[in-house]
């Protein structure tokens, strides 16, 4: 793909997307080339390589990526000062209602993951956020290089390079994650990826593994994952969060359920039965990027609206459920997210 | 930056479908579906029960609490027990089995019982009453941060040679600007373990980052250090550092060039890794 950039020095934006996503790092080089019009030879004046960017695995990351990942977090969270307090205070008991028990889980925690994606893409646009496969054995994510090695009820032991040993939340400094399991293996009882795909083709079938896999994952660890209250504490939260999304997003291609207007892409309940608690309705905006604190939402919305994008424009600064639908614009461009995983085509 | 926002009302839903205030009753929460993938086979009730007999396990026991405290992530079955698996938990913080207790324990210090915390901090007082070791009690407490617990701490930490009473303790004592001296004198004792001294370093970073970027600068500059000690500095000033103090530092420059040149392989990572940063 060739792009003219006029010679004043102004700055032309513009996007490369494929059929299938590169997973190598760097996956794509930019030259730039310079060339005395009319005529003149064609002169490279240098090249960048970047790498193209996708939601991976944890443990296919190289070191390279996985040190930019525990980077960014590191300064997102600045020693409990950093913004990254806005996201763990989204994730509290006073939130409940918002996030969970019902047919918004999925929706709101996909805009929750790509706030904080689009935070970390802020401090390094490299970054794009890894999943934890809970489904099976993950040892390199558990060690002192990457998210730390349980440590009985002492915060995980952390390299002395890994900038994560500054972790500081609710004015607390370290990381409590003891995992009740084998490292070496997955967590036991939690649905395999497989299992979690048949639970129904029907969204109000497969939200159901918001009990199994989800919550199966959370307390296979004692600490702060164990707890909603407490679990947004944890940075790894956020990785077995993003493989909750990519099952949903799995499951949706799988049964082509990116289309709202398609009964069961959601759980809409059918008149005369009432409508879902306000925030899990197709319509409904999403605390707390909405702003709202009059009852039945919480009484403080932490962090403001959702972040923007220099890529994509949706799913706006006030998502509403609807949005978190088709979030590779399979149906409609301006639908696009923006985001991506390694191992789900287009 | 983002700013916290607070609209005054909320706006209807662009749809449709009217929708009623919350003063009606259609507006109350509808059941949500049965979900069945919640709780498997075994019901939240009868889990709660497994969990409180001591007949049974101490698998099965753990396996029943974590069960129900799956529930509690959005079960609808859930908060219609949640007193009575609140109530059991309780029981279970003197339950014979070490195990139990402190996974019940654990479960009600991450949601702030005042029960739990009570007990906890009575045993922390006089040690006849504990319920857990005195760093288990401290970790608990530290979920949920109530006066005097600070206090506790610091006398914990001064009198105990309990590493896991210590480590907590100074977990704790990174909340409160009056252990700072403590909390630095332990960073700079060589006499201290490496873990013990990289958390103080991150303890010292969070109450007075100055101190810590002062502290880590003497450290690259001792020949002397221990290694995980200068890594965790060198980490320090790669991604919290004053870039002017650090550029206008010459022999902090030319300390961080020789290791970049000589050193373990993690002390010689950062060291490029700085050396890139702040440009020399």
């Amino acid at each position: 793909m060739n792009v003219t950039v006029p010679a004043n020095g102004t700055s032309v934006p513009f996007f490369v997307r494929g059929i299938t996503a590169s997973t190598a790092d760097p996956g794509v080089r930019i030259t730039a080339r310079w060339k005395r019009l009319p005529i003149g030879p064609l002169t490279t004046v240098g090249n960048v390589d970047l790498m193209v960017r996708i939601r991976k695995s944890a443990v296919n990351l190289n070191t390279g990526e996985r040190n930019r990942l525990l980077s960014a977090l590191a300064v997102l969270n600045n020693q409990g000062l950093g913004r990254f307090a806005d996201f763990r205070d989204m994730h509290v008991a006073a939130s409940n209602l918002e996030a969970h028990g019902r047919p918004g889980f999925l929706p709101w925690h996909r805009a929750y993951l790509l706030d904080l994606e689009r935070e970390l893409q802020a401090i390094d646009r490299s970054v794009a956020l890894p999943y934890w496969r809970f489904d099976q054995p993950g040892p390199a994510l558990f060690t002192p290089d990457f998210f730390g090695q349980g440590n009985n009820n002492n915060p995980v032991v952390l390299s002395p390079a890994n900038p994560l040993l500054f972790w500081r939340t609710d004015g607390v400094t370290g990381i409590v994650r003891q995992p009740n399991f084998n490292v070496n293996s997955a967590p036991p009882g939690v649905l395999t990826q497989a299992q979690t795909l048949a639970l129904g083709t029907a969204f109000a079938a497969f939200r159901t593994m918001e009990g199994n896999p989800h919550a199966q994952a959370h307390v296979s660890f004692s600490g702060f994952l164990q707890a909603i209250s407490q679990a947004a504490r944890d940075p790894l939260f956020f990785l077995l969060h993003c493989n909750v999304d990519r099952l949903w997003a799995a499951w949706q291609k799988a049964n082509n359920r990116y289309d709202v207007a398609v009964p069961a892409a959601f759980d809409t309940p059918v008149p005369p039965n009432p409508p879902n608690r306000i925030g899990h309705n197709l319509g409904d905006t999403m605390w707390p990027w909405n702003g709202v604190v009059t009852p039945p939402r919480p009484a403080v919305a932490p962090g403001g609206p959702l972040a923007a994008s220099a890529c994509v424009a949706a799913p706006g600064n006030t998502p509403r459920v609807r949005n978190c639908f088709d979030y590779q614009g399979s149906l409609a461009t301006a639908n696009n997210l923006g985001f991506s995983y390694d191992d789900i085509p287009l | 930056m983002k700013k916290k926002t607070a609209k005054p009302a909320e706006k209807a839903p662009a749809k449709k479908t009217p929708r009623k205030t919350a003063a009606t009753p259609a507006a109350v929460d509808p059941t949500p579906v049965a979900l069945q993938a919640y709780a498997g086979t075994v019901g939240i009730r009868d889990s709660i029960g497994i969990m409180s007999d001591q007949g049974q396990g101490v698998p099965a026991r753990l396996q029943a609490i974590r069960t129900v405290q799956a529930a509690s992530f959005g079960d609808p079955d859930f908060d219609a027990l949640r007193g009575d698996y609140f109530a059991a938990l309780r029981k279970l913080s003197d339950d014979p089995a070490v195990d139990v207790r402190q996974e019940a324990l654990g479960i009600l210090a991450r949601e702030g019982d005042p029960f739990a915390e009570k007990a906890l901090m009575a045993g922390l007082l006089d040690a006849k009453k504990a319920l857990v070791p005195a760093g288990d009690a401290l970790h608990y407490l530290s979920y949920n941060l109530h006066a005097g617990v600070q206090n506790l701490a610091r006398s914990i930490f001064d009198s105990s040679q309990d590493q896991d009473s210590r480590q907590q303790a100074l977990r704790l004592m990174s909340t409160d600007p009056a252990s700072t001296k403590t909390i630095l004198k332990t960073l700079s004792d060589k006499g201290e373990t490496p873990a013990m001294r990289q958390l103080s370093a991150a303890a010292l970073h969070a109450l007075d980052p100055k101190a810590m970027q002062t502290f880590a600068t003497k450290a690259v500059l001792d020949e002397n250090e221990h290694s995980d000690v200068v890594t965790a500095c060198l980490t320090a000033m790669n991604h919290f550092g004053d870039e002017k103090a650090i550029t206008g530092n010459t022999a902090l420059k030319q300390r961080i060039e020789s290791l970049r040149q000589k050193s373990p392989a993690k002390i010689k990572q950062i060291a490029k890794k700085l050396g890139v940063k702040y440009g020399f």
